[in-house]
């Protein structure tokens, strides 16, 4: 088996006739045969859809047609994507005897138009619910780097297959950093865009104000090539030479692990940042966050609640009858909060090119155990992984989370926070950041293993 | 507001839902069956949820 290559490098040999998709799916099922038992990503394989869907790419290629910008690239979705004949479970029980989704979920379609090949479904918290992937009906996914730790979640099964090289390109979704924790502690690229950048027709909902597709993959031009046929709004601003970098101090610099705020000031000082600015409502923000979210969610899942509440994981049930049981009162007031927040923080944004925070406050924690340290308390991994990825979510601005170069350590990531519809400026700076060996994918020791 | 007013903290909303017979009415109103199981878990998650609202209500209040 070979080393795992990137969906550009696929596509353009692919394209160039070097390299058949067959090929490329038959080696790719085989890794994920030899891994996944392991790891617990996937909940569906495509494989022969997928082994169909390379046959035409080729067909096509061979016939002098170009199939396109991703072609004979594999990917895989998180379980809350719709995929066309497959019931949507967003991991939860008790979808799983839903009908199956008539159709792809738009994004779905366009990665395919690109000549991307739909591999399979992936592994998630309960209806997004959790930032662990601790999944009571189909599992816990496994961290690559170390298989007694967690991946994060809510879209653990998206970033662990990428870490693994089991696909290039995965989909997921961020509500409240669902994206950036896994891509954090898997250590590659997740990209949470700016809310409503990629369609999000055809997926199941949580908090519609917050939910965004998002891309996990293991460099930025894959990102780049991905997100270019993902978005609604593709932009080209690119980032100065000298960007105006902002380090986020406070909230975004206690509580964590020390090695993991260093990593942001790592980054800080990488991209030439000066100055260092503290938001003091943030921890108010990630509080309304947490209310917002358990109110909104409770309301859409009350019918099931109402009717099957035992079929649901506990954990998640009860947090969602908690938070349909709040007052209006203090929705109203998480609502007032994030309204002020979002106006800051936007308005800081129109000074900078760029905000640098820590993505998670730890690295990958234990599954035993399931918990983190957060100002020498140990609190649900589960529930507080998000502490710095949260407040983010509700300016709605894109977050990219980069992988710090570790050597062999647990890897860390760090979130790159920018205005909204400037995702090109976040890539421009993700290749600065490689380029200067601050920022990089490892893969982990059981890819070596199996290659 | 008078004096006295200002010095006796307001009861927040969600400690009057936490007591018990409020909770399992606003639970009954709810239409959502609560068994001690799940009674408990809910009562964490509000403590939790009042918690993060305390949070709010310090920044909202009027000093």
């Amino acid at each position: 088996m070979t080393s795992p290559m990137s969906a550009t490098d696929i596509a353009s040999s692919v394209r160039a006739g070097r390299l058949h998709a067959s090929d490329v799916v038959a080696e790719t099922l085989k890794r994920i045969a030899k891994l996944d038992p392991l790891l617990i990503c996937f909940t569906n394989i495509l494989k022969d859809q997928a082994l169909e869907s390379a046959a035409k790419i080729d067909a096509a290629v061979a016939a002098g047609d170009d199939p396109g910008p991703l072609a004979g690239v594999p990917f895989a979705v998180k379980d809350l994507f719709d995929v066309e004949g497959l019931t949507t479970t967003a991991g939860s029980f008790i979808l799983r005897d839903a009908p199956p989704a008539s159709s792809d979920a738009k994004v779905v379609e366009r990665l395919k138009a690109a000549g991307a090949i739909l591999i399979g479904t992936l592994n998630m918290d309960e209806f997004a619910y959790g930032f662990a992937t601790v999944n009571m009906h189909y599992g816990t996914t496994r961290n690559p780097h170390d298989t007694s730790r967690l991946a994060g979640g809510s879209s653990g099964g998206s970033a662990a297959s990428v870490a693994a090289g089991l696909v290039p390109l995965s989909l997921g979704s961020d509500t409240n950093g669902s994206v950036r924790v896994p891509a954090s502690l898997c250590g590659i690229f997740g990209l949470r865009p700016t809310h409503g950048a990629i369609t999000i027709d055809g997926t199941f909902p949580f908090v519609d104000r917050l939910d965004t597709v998002g891309l996990f993959t293991r460099s930025v031009d894959d990102l780049r090539t991905a997100y270019a046929i993902s978005s609604d709004t593709p932009e080209t601003s690119r980032a100065p030479k000298t960007p105006k970098a902002g380090l986020l101090t406070g909230w975004f610099q206690s509580g964590g692990q020390q090695d993991v705020l260093d990593a942001a000031r790592n980054i800080f000082e990488a991209l030439g940042g000066t100055e260092e600015i503290n938001l003091p409502l943030t921890e108010a923000a990630r509080s309304a966050g947490f209310i917002l979210t358990a109110s909104e969610g409770g309301q859409r899942h009350l019918p099931n609640l109402r009717t099957r509440p035992m079929d649901f994981d506990p954990a998640v049930r009860d947090r969602l009858i908690a938070g349909a049981l709040l007052p209006d009162s203090v929705v109203n007031d998480a609502d007032a909060l994030a309204a002020i927040y979002i106006d800051q923080l936007l308005t800081v944004l129109e000074d900078f090119d760029v905000l640098i925070a820590p993505s998670t406050p730890s690295t990958a924690p234990d599954i035993a155990a399931g918990l983190i340290e957060i100002d020498g308390q140990m609190v649900s991994a589960r529930a507080n992984l998000g502490l710095y990825a949260q407040p983010i979510a509700l300016a709605g601005v894109p977050v990219l989370s980069v992988p710090l170069k570790r050597d062999g350590q647990l890897p860390v990531g760090v979130q790159l926070i920018a205005a909204r519809g400037r995702e090109a400026l976040l890539f421009d700076l993700a290749d600065q950041l490689v380029a200067s060996g601050r920022v990089a994918v490892e893969l982990p020791e059981l890819v070596s293993e199996v290659a | 507001m008078s004096a006295n007013h200002a010095t006796e903290p307001e009861t927040s909303p969600i400690e009057v839902l936490k007591q018990p017979e409020t909770l399992m009415a606003a639970a009954a109103a709810l239409g959502v069956p609560m068994t001690n199981e799940i009674l408990q878990g809910v009562t964490e998650n509000l403590n939790l949820l009042e918690s993060h609202h305390a949070k709010i209500s310090e920044v909202l209040s009027p000093q």
